[in-house]
């Protein structure tokens, strides 16, 4: 995987950081936001979803926290943390050339831009 | 309608999570509860009935182990705490139903791949077997490996081992410090067996008392000789092989305690030996060889024996063979009259066993092994096209963190379901091959289904997956967005395998194009006689009425042929006693009278045959010059014989053969044989058509009537169908004689080049389905290519090429790579010309003009596979390709 810019950090990691830059999402949201933007091309199973997730928490680069709103159910949300926001920044640099090509085949051209 | 409560049951039902403290299992199951209400919230916001919401849902996670795996990895980032070999078997688990469903995914590709893959197993399965039973199997004999043949040799030639030289070479056995722990000796003998179901002639054999422990055979019911089977004292037992227990008694058990009659001695049965049980000989009884001691007595006699031993455990081939060459020089000493030429031959017991087929086998075998080969060409092809139609998949699953390892595994998963996929059908294809090859050669019916060929269909699929799996694999390895799916990696390992498919083709069809020129060569030779319209039958005059007795002899066969050439139909009839063609044989030493003496050991030894006046029109043997032998030539007239054109031509070469004597065997004051030579014939193929012919001698039939004489006559009808007529003429004269394997010479002649017969057949096949795999493999890579060129081709027509030119640019490429497999294959005939030269006759295994027709049939082979290719090519419309890019 040498168009890759690390060992061991995945496409699918970056794009949850993205994804998260912006504002906490919940899991569901997340998954709904990939396939949806991917235009089906990705399909981002559950199965595959928490464990990431999981995972990234675990390395400290996002944080869950359970939210409760009014006339909402309960619900995990995840936000980047400092050092995952310094991560998604050293990656990107290394991930940009490769990233454009993959906007355009996974994520319809419009996001990460 | 499910409330969060309901999927977090549902969720902790399934979701086993040992490893995880218990508020994060909580945290887990609820996150996950809470993804799948959502996901029924959606479905029923899109109109889903409740129940198909809820199902769609629930769809969402479809292996919950699988998941728990994942996530106690994620929990643990250092080190799962699951066992590895727990997660890897989930893992193959999972890469296996992938497999499953991909393929069912493409049912067309999978059903062409498993196809190819179901031909060339089973037909190298098929091969394979066959070798397996003949060369393979291990002898149902315990530690086979630890037992030898011992022949003695005359002049060069392995011969039979006389009796008193067995008893000799048996005694240094036992001394003390024997490479040998066991000797023991088998003499085959012919007997009509009569007295339990239909009388048959059975090939018998009298063995010593331990034969059966030396070779470690039990029974499989009653018992074997006792001692004192070696002595004159011998009881008449025997002892049955299982099938003719079958075929005399019905049930094998109900032989044990009968009685029959091998000629006119009564014998009782007291053991049946196992259906697994076999000999070289297809020994059907055996008796004591005590029984027959006294026709076993003289040391210059040899009949039809072998000796068996067993090694001593440790002891080598070598050792024996020093051990007993002294004896038998020792032998030669004492006793100069009989043993001093005699010599020694050890061989390996399985040497006995394994025919002249061993190398037509191991032909056939690289043949198919071949075939194979190029199916799994054809596959690979296959699936690199399928590999650059999936790239994309495979580049999405790297990036979403799939290792690449994991991709590797799968597909070679993916491969290995397909070459067991190609093994289970390629059983199938074996099987009925089999039946094919036993129709073919009767000697292959031995094949069968037994493990080893179970393994070996297993191990070719999972040899030929790994084969044509390893190149897709390593490109999905290799593969990401910067690599060009479909690059030219791809198109080169195509191309590759095209050459190497093209080169193995033409490999094949060189090796068939050669069997067949040398089958046509074969089949060109004049056996020296003619075999049209012949019918030949034998039969074998035993018992008190013929024992000895030559009138009685006479008076059978002359009324049996009398009876015959009343037939309707029937042209010439004659008796003679070893047929060309069929192996039987009969020679001995003669002394050419008004010539120096020649060595001890350089005595003329020619055919001798014994042939009634008959014969010569009958079989169609011409007479050259003199005369033919008459009725007057009878038991009291003076002694005369025919002889071969090579016989004469080698004493008498001038053509002065007739009236010249000669002496059978060699000069000693009580051999008064002196034969007067009346006529000379034309010489025959006796030892099959690729042999050089012998020299030979006939004998008045009338002079000295065998007992087992071969009925040969010439008939106008189809000679099979004189066959009742026949049986019921010598039924008249004698109700017991038998007729024994009745067939026309022309049958005599097919089974003498059977083994060459079958290896064109198969090696025509095999060069077949080697081209026409070929062909699609062309077809394959050529279309492809096309395919991918396209836009350029669209480009060079928009400059103004025209369509010749694109003709030429896609017919040129596609000739250029079976151009190059041509050369390819050339080299390899020639590096392998000489494991074909052993089955070749008067053809070299580099034959040019061979070489050049096979070259030019797979340019034309590629020609056509790539017209299609071109033509579409030739149509492509500039501007749409232009556009379409």
């Amino acid at each position: 995987m040498d168009t890759l810019p690390k060992a061991g950090q995945s496409a699918a990691e970056v794009l949850l950081l993205a994804l998260l830059e912006a504002r906490p999402r919940h899991g569901y949201e997340l998954a709904k936001l990939i396939e949806q933007r991917s235009a089906g091309a990705l399909e981002f199973h559950v199965a595959s979803l928490y464990p990431l997730l999981y995972r990234m928490e675990r390395r400290g680069w996002i944080e869950g926290r359970w939210v409760e709103k009014a006339g909402e159910r309960r619900r995990r949300f995840y936000k980047l943390t400092a050092s995952g926001r310094k991560a998604l920044a050293e990656q990107r640099a290394s991930w940009r050339s490769f990233l454009k090509g993959m906007a355009a085949v996974a994520l319809g051209g419009e996001a990460l831009s | 309608m499910s409330g969060s409560a309901d999927w977090e049951a549902f969720v902790r039902e399934r979701l086993r999570l040992p490893h995880l403290a218990a508020p994060r299992q909580l945290e887990v199951v609820a996150e996950l509860a809470q993804q799948l209400e959502q996901a029924e919230q959606e479905a029923l916001a899109r109109g889903l009935a409740p129940a198909a919401a809820r199902a769609a849902a629930a769809a969402q996670v479809t292996d919950w182990t699988r998941l728990a795996h994942s996530i106690a990895r994620a929990e643990a980032p250092v080190e799962s705490h699951l066992p590895p070999r727990t997660l890897a078997w989930c893992d193959a688990a999972h890469d296996l139903r992938h497999a499953l469903r991909g393929w069912r995914r493409a049912p067309g590709f999978t059903l062409i791949a498993v196809l190819t893959l179901a031909l060339g197993i089973g037909a190298t399965t098929a091969i394979f077997s066959w070798v397996n039973a003949e060369l393979v199997r291990a002898l149902p004999f315990r530690q086979p490996g630890q037992l030898v043949q011992m022949l003695s040799t005359a002049h060069g030639r392995n011969v039979s081992v006389s009796y008193p030289d067995y008893l000799d070479w048996k005694a240094e056995a036992a001394r003390p410090g024997s490479p040998v722990a066991a000797m023991a000796w088998d003499q085959a003998l012919n007997f009509n067996l009569s007295g339990a179901g239909l009388p048959e002639v059975v090939n018998a054999a009298d063995v010593s008392a331990d034969f059966f422990s030396t070779l470690g055979v039990a029974p499989r019911l009653g018992r074997l000789f006792s001692p004192g089977a070696d002595t004159a004292a011998a009881r008449p037992e025997a002892i049955l092989s299982d099938g003719l227990a079958r075929r005399q008694f019905g049930v094998a058990a109900r032989a044990l305690g009968q009685t029959v009659n091998l000629d006119t001695r009564a014998f009782s049965v007291i053991g049946v030996l196992s259906p697994s049980y076999r000999d070289p000989d297809q020994t059907d009884i055996y008796i004591p060889a005590g029984l027959e001691l006294k026709d076993n007595m003289e040391r210059g006699d040899r009949g039809d024996t072998a000796v068996i031993a067993r090694m001593a455990p440790g002891a080598s081939l070598g050792a024996v063979r020093e051990r007993f060459t002294a004896v038998t020089e020792r032998l030669a000493r004492s006793y100069p009259q009989t043993n001093s030429d005699v010599g020694l031959a050890v061989m390996p017991l399985r040497a006995a066993f394994v025919g002249s087929d061993a190398p037509m086998l191991w032909l056939l075998l690289a043949a198919v092994g071949l075939v194979l080969l190029i199916a799994c060409a054809n596959v690979a092809n296959l699936m690199l096209t399928r590999t650059a139609a999936r790239r994309q998949e495979w580049t999405i699953k790297q990036a979403l963190g799939a290792d690449r390892r994991r991709l590797l595994r799968q597909v070679l998963v993916e491969s290995l379901v397909l070459g067991l996929a190609g093994a289970a059908g390629g059983l199938a294809v074996a099987w009925a091959a089999m039946r094919g090859l036993a129709a073919l050669l009767p000697g292959a019916g031995q094949a069968d289904m037994s493990w080893p060929v179970l393994g070996f269909a297993a191990a070719a699929g999972l040899l030929a997956a790994l084969v044509f799996g390893l190149g897709p694999a390593l490109m999905a390895g290799r593969g990401s967005l910067h690599t060009a799916s479909r690059g030219p990696a791809t198109q080169r390992g195509r191309k590759g395998l095209v050459v190497v498919e093209v080169a193995l083709a033409l490999m094949l069809a060189a090796g068939a194009g050669l069997t067949i020129k040398s089958f046509t060569r074969l089949m060109a030779v004049n056996p020296g006689f003619q075999p049209q319209h012949v019918l030949t039958w034998g039969t074998r005059l035993a018992g008190p009425r013929y024992d000895g007795r030559q009138p009685a002899r006479l008076h059978f066969e002359q009324q049996v042929l009398a009876a015959i050439q009343a037939l309707p139909g029937v042209e010439a009839a004659g008796l003679g006693t070893n047929l060309p063609l069929t192996g039987n044989h009969s020679r001995s030493d003669v002394t050419i009278l008004g010539r120096p003496l020649p060595e001890l050991g350089k005595f003329p030894h020619p055919d001798m045959h014994r042939i009634s006046p008959g014969y010569l029109a009958a079989i169609g043997l011409p007479l050259l010059y003199g005369r033919n032998f008459t009725e007057q030539d009878g038991p009291s007239a003076p002694k005369v014989a025919l002889v071969s054109a090579s016989f004469a031509a080698a004493f008498w070469p001038k053509g002065e053969a007739v009236g010249k004597q000669f002496l059978g065997g060699h000069p000693a004051p009580d051999n008064h044989q002196a034969y007067t030579v009346v006529g000379v014939v034309g010489d025959t193929q006796q030892y099959g058509l690729d042999a050089p012919a012998r020299m030979e001698v006939y004998l008045p039939y009338q002079q000295g009537p065998p007992d087992t004489p071969q009925f040969v006559v010439r008939t106008s009808l189809p000679p099979m169908s004189l066959r009742a007529a026949v049986s019921a003429a010598m039924q008249a004269v004698d109700a017991t004689a038998p007729m024994v394997d009745p067939q026309s010479l022309d049958q005599v002649l097919a089974a003498s080049v059977a083994n060459p017969h079958a290896t064109l057949w198969l090696l025509g096949i095999f060069g077949g389905v080697a081209l026409l795999l070929a062909a699609i493999g062309i077809y394959g890579v050529v279309s492809f290519a096309t395919q991918q060129r396209t836009a350029e081709i669209g480009i060079r027509m928009a400059m103004g090429a025209g369509r010749g030119a694109v003709a030429r640019l896609i017919g040129g490429d596609s000739l250029r790579l079976v151009a190059l497999g041509i050369a390819m294959g050339i080299a390899g005939v020639l590096a392998i010309g000489r494991l074909l030269a052993a089955s070749l006759f008067e053809v070299s295994a580099t034959d040019p003009l061979i070489l050049v027709a096979v070259s030019a049939l797979l340019l034309l082979v590629g020609a056509l596979a790539s017209l299609l290719p071109v033509r579409r090519a030739m149509r492509i419309d500039p501007l749409r390709a232009l556009r379409s890019e």
